[in-house]
């Protein structure tokens, strides 16, 4: 054996080997090392504290290389764009959705969105946080992911944009969301939920609750109304972003996995759990059943099914039930929100129509099929909703000569309409059968408006956090056609109204019969 | 019906029909461009600005952006999700910034997804070739203990990424820095995957990082270095200085000299070729974060209209900062020469490893430096580094300590 020079390095017999056969590396076998990429030294904090202790040997679950990563996701995207715009442009699929499905998803691909692109950020919080890094590389990869999913959501709506039968709202979402009133609380459940926090209480947000329990409903679910609803372009996009969701969900595991070994745990955990599961759930339940049941013309099942399937039996019976070794338990207000998955999606909906001119897609009315529908799996539904939609209908909600806006006459009829000021969701105590209790608190010379406990206790622990003002309060006094002009509300020829109260192409309403009824934003917190 | 029973419309001519009779006869909307109302970079707008532009929501004082209004929800304190006081510098439209690359998601990936392919096609040819029969022995240390103490520096600024992804103000910067972290958590992967695959092919040579952790945490050699690193992804909270400072100062000084003018320049004199050929994926990352970090740097920030002047005040503030600690870095570093092994003048002499050291001053210089109009005195730094190699300076790993030559 020959001796070698110091060179300051381990010097070794390098005796080749069978060196000309050929061999690569798998990505597990540099994996493998990842956790020896870390080193020790005396600053390195995280920047983003939290009250928890997250592990320094916890494992994930895919380990995954960047290569490995581009590999298979450039796989999927191949897939999915080619499906798209060889196959689908070509049976011409953006026209053979429903009209009011195609509407529906102008609503949707927007909604997950915003939670897709907030990820990104929640993901990079906890890709901060976690001390172990193969945590931190789990964390990265749904940071990427993220990416994936904004930009897929987005191509839903460029791709209906460019091949739908109505580009108007497609073509704009974002400019839309910017004003509309039905964004604030996808913006605090599936935005701010998922990244302005206790890095591990957003962890719980997005990965233990958005995601390991509303993504099935929200994308596995909704790829079925969209087929059966003629629309093959969602559930080509949806179910290729869902393949991913299943890292996502591992990663939240993989949270509670980290931290639950700090006794501190025990203190937070099941609160934080609560406080996550309440706000997705006071979004999710009233605005997805709300999509699912009124934007379809042909229905899968009763959206409270759906829900129980999913949220009830599925997450908090199986997901969470593998959790409960560490001392997980089933948030007390799933006892509320099971109440909830069958009204309140009726609730918001009705709000949703008298809003109509606020928002960026076209609605008509329950018909006579709707109708049936409705009594038959919801008994009592008619007396409670139907009987309005009906006399809307008489008084002429879709006519734009009528001059009949149903939120005047809502407020004229003694419904007043509140926004909820923690979940951004709007309900009306006298019309609510879904759980509803109207408490209104005033601080710092503001009036805030709450319809549960829940989200009080929220504010009052810490009310800095929630300081936004709603949508009445903000635009309050606003003739109704400036708002509508101010979040980009017109279609192209410049007075149009993108929504519309039917389907149909002609008699569209204009923002001149908007201005004409002269209606100014009230604020309700100001009648009391 | 239940979940899983319903019909899909599209395979059913009854509800094919019945949806033909609903649909208009004629588009209802002309304009067929998603984003329209975004102004483009340049003529058209690009598949790129239509799917990133405004997919952030923000309150409306993050400059440029379309939302009106506060956060539905912010941290413990009071701070928003994306905020103004997260950087020192202040853009009056930080939507305007675009990466120079257009990358979303699927062009990035796919392009990462062939670098994969290549390398593994790479790979087996090298192998097949036995190409490792010309490695002498002399350089397998180096491959051992300072070609993996790279993976060190490049996770190291891979994790000052993360807090940067979390902050940074806008979607077109957010989906940039996210993506440029993801090539240093590659970059740092390859230098690992060099080393797995070539304790495949050479006896005892173990692709384990314990004597590279040992140098990299011990040794004078990497003692600047690490500091620096350690310093930007523990102890620094701003996010447009954590980019300037990664990227702009000491990548474009240290680790472009270690990459290209150590390892690239150094391993075929010792019958490498394989180290040069994974480092190349690296050092093109380190182009394409060049081109973003010019362009916010530079185009967006020094030349804001409103903010100019105070942006260029704060970065050459943080080049003050980390230049030179990113110099003691790299003076630390070329001590490294005093250790190569027979050694001739043409790769380790000193003439030689100064005009290294000043073409990557130089480079530094025109692309970063005059950006903000920092005055670089190119000899002056070029000097600070080469004392690293006088004799009375030159360091010594401690790795030495704990390694016994096999004779």
């Amino acid at each position: 054996m020959q001796s070698v020079k110091p060179s300051g390095h381990s010097i070794m017999e390098n005796t080749k080997r069978a060196v000309r056969a050929p061999t690569s590396v798998e990505a597990q076998e540099v994996h493998r090392y990842l956790m020896d990429f870390k080193w020790e030294f005396e600053k390195n904090r995280t920047k983003y504290g939290t009250k928890y202790e997250m592990a320094n040997l916890t494992k994930e679950q895919f380990k995954l290389t960047a290569k490995e990563y581009a590999r298979m996701e450039a796989i999927k995207e191949e897939r999915q764009f080619g499906t798209l715009l060889d196959g689908l442009d070509r049976l011409d699929a953006a026209n053979r959705v429903h009209p009011r499905w195609a509407e529906a998803m102008k609503v949707f691909a927007n909604f997950l969105e915003c939670g897709e692109y907030n990820a990104i950020a929640g993901s990079a919080l906890l890709w901060d946080s976690a001390q172990s890094p193969e945590q931190k590389n789990g964390y990265l990869a749904q940071v990427i992911d993220e990416i994936r999913h904004s930009n897929q959501t987005a191509y839903v709506n460029h791709y209906f944009s460019k091949h739908g039968s109505d580009a108007a709202g497609h073509n704009n979402p974002r400019q839309l969301r910017s004003v509309g009133p039905a964004f604030r609380g996808i913006k605090r459940a599936f935005g701010d939920g998922f990244n302005a926090g206790d890095p591990v209480e957003c962890s719980i947000n997005l990965q233990l609750v958005a995601e390991a329990c509303y993504t099935n409903p929200l994308i596995v679910a909704l790829t079925e109304w969209a087929a059966t609803n003629g629309d093959e372009i969602t559930p080509t996009v949806f179910t290729s972003i869902q393949t991913d969701e299943m890292r996502h969900m591992a990663n939240g595991y993989q949270t509670i996995v980290s931290v639950i070994n700090d006794p501190k745990a025990k203190l937070h955990l099941n609160t934080d759990l609560n406080n996550a599961f309440w706000t997705q759930t006071k979004y999710f339940t009233p605005i997805l059943g709300y999509l699912f049941e009124y934007f379809s013309r042909y229905k899968v099942e009763p959206w409270y099914k759906t829900w129980n399937r999913w949220v009830y039996e599925d997450w908090a019976g199986i997901w969470l039930g593998r959790l409960a070794k560490y001392g997980v338990t089933s948030p007390p207000s799933l006892r509320e929100a099971k109440q909830d998955a069958v009204w309140s999606h009726h609730d918001v909906a009705i709000l949703a129509y008298a809003l109509w001119p606020l928002h960026h897609w076209r609605h008509e009315l329950p018909d006579e099929v709707d109708m049936a529908w409705f009594e038959e799996n919801y008994p009592g539904w008619y007396d409670r909703y139907g009987r309005i939609y009906d006399e809307w209908r008489k008084l002429g909600f879709e006519d734009p000569k009528s001059g009949f806006l149903p939120s005047a006459w809502l407020i004229e009829n003694g419904y007043i309409p509140y926004v909820d000021h923690v979940s951004g969701v709007p309900f009306c105590p006298k019309l609510a059968k879904g759980a509803c209790d109207l408490r209104i608190l005033e601080r710092n010379g503001r009036r805030y408006a709450f319809s549960d406990t829940y989200g009080e206790q929220q504010f009052l622990l810490e009310p800095e956090r929630y300081e936004a003002q709603d949508f009445l309060t903000q635009f309050e006094g606003w003739e109704l056609s400036e708002v509508i002009r101010a979040g980009g509300g017109l279609r192209s020829d410049g007075k149009t109204m993108i929504a519309q109260p039917h389907l149909r192409s002609d008699n569209m309403w204009t923002i001149d019969d908007i201005q004409r009824i002269g209606m100014k934003i009230p604020n309700p917190l100001k009648m009391h | 019906m239940k979940q899983g029973q319903s019909i899909r419309a599209a395979f059913e001519p009854e509800r094919i029909m019945e949806i033909r009779k609903v649909s208009p006869a004629e588009p209802l909307e002309k304009q067929r461009t998603m984003s329209y109302y975004v102004v483009p970079e340049g003529k058209r707008l690009t598949e790129y600005e239509q799917l990133t532009a405004y997919a952030q929501q923000s309150a409306d004082y993050a400059g440029g952006g379309i939302e009106v209004g506060e956060y539905q929800q912010k941290h413990a304190g009071g701070r928003g999700a994306y905020a103004n006081e997260t950087t020192e510098v202040i853009n009056r439209d930080w939507f305007k910034f675009r990466d120079p690359d257009r990358r979303w998601f699927y062009p990035a990936v796919k392009a990462k997804a062939e670098d994969g392919r290549t390398a593994d096609r790479f790979m087996k040819a090298a192998s097949s070739e036995g190409l490792v029969r010309l490695i002498e022995r002399d350089w397998i240390g180096f491959l051992d203990v300072d070609f993996g103490a790279l993976t060190f520096y490049e996770y190291g600024l891979f994790n000052a990424h993360s807090s940067a992804t979390k902050d940074s103000i806008s979607d077109f910067v957010k989906t940039w820095v996210a993506l440029t972290a993801f090539d240093k958590n590659d970059a740092a992967q390859m230098v690992q995957t060099e080393r797995v695959f070539l304790s495949k092919q050479i006896e005892n040579f173990d692709a384990d990082l314990v004597r590279a952790k040992e140098v990299w945490t011990k040794s004078p050699i990497y003692a600047g270095i690490r500091e620096a690193v350690e310093r930007l992804w523990g102890d620094t909270y701003d996010w447009g200085e954590i980019l300037w400072a990664s990227h702009a100062i000491i990548d474009a000084i240290y680790g472009q000299f270690v990459r290209r003018e150590f390892f690239q320049r150094i391993a075929p004199a010792y019958g490498d070729n394989i180290t040069p050929w994974f480092l190349s994926q690296a050092s093109g990352y380190a182009q394409t974060a060049k081109g973003g970090v010019r362009r916010l740097f530079g185009d967006n920030l020094a030349n804001d209209p409103d903010f100019g002047l105070h942006n260029r005040a704060v970065i050459r503030a943080w080049t003050d900062k980390w230049l030179p600690v990113t110099l003691a870095g790299l003076r630390g570093f070329v001590g490294i020469y005093a250790q190569l092994p027979n050694a001739s003048e043409k790769i380790a002499g000193r003439s030689v490893v100064e005009e290294g050291v000043e073409r990557v001053m130089q480079d530094w210089a025109t692309d970063f430096a005059h950006l903000i109009g920092y005055e670089a005195d190119v000899a002056g730094l070029v000097a600070e580094v080469m004392s690293g190699m006088d004799p009375a300076l030159a360091y010594r790993s401690d790795a030495t300590k704990s390694i016994q030559p096999i004779s």
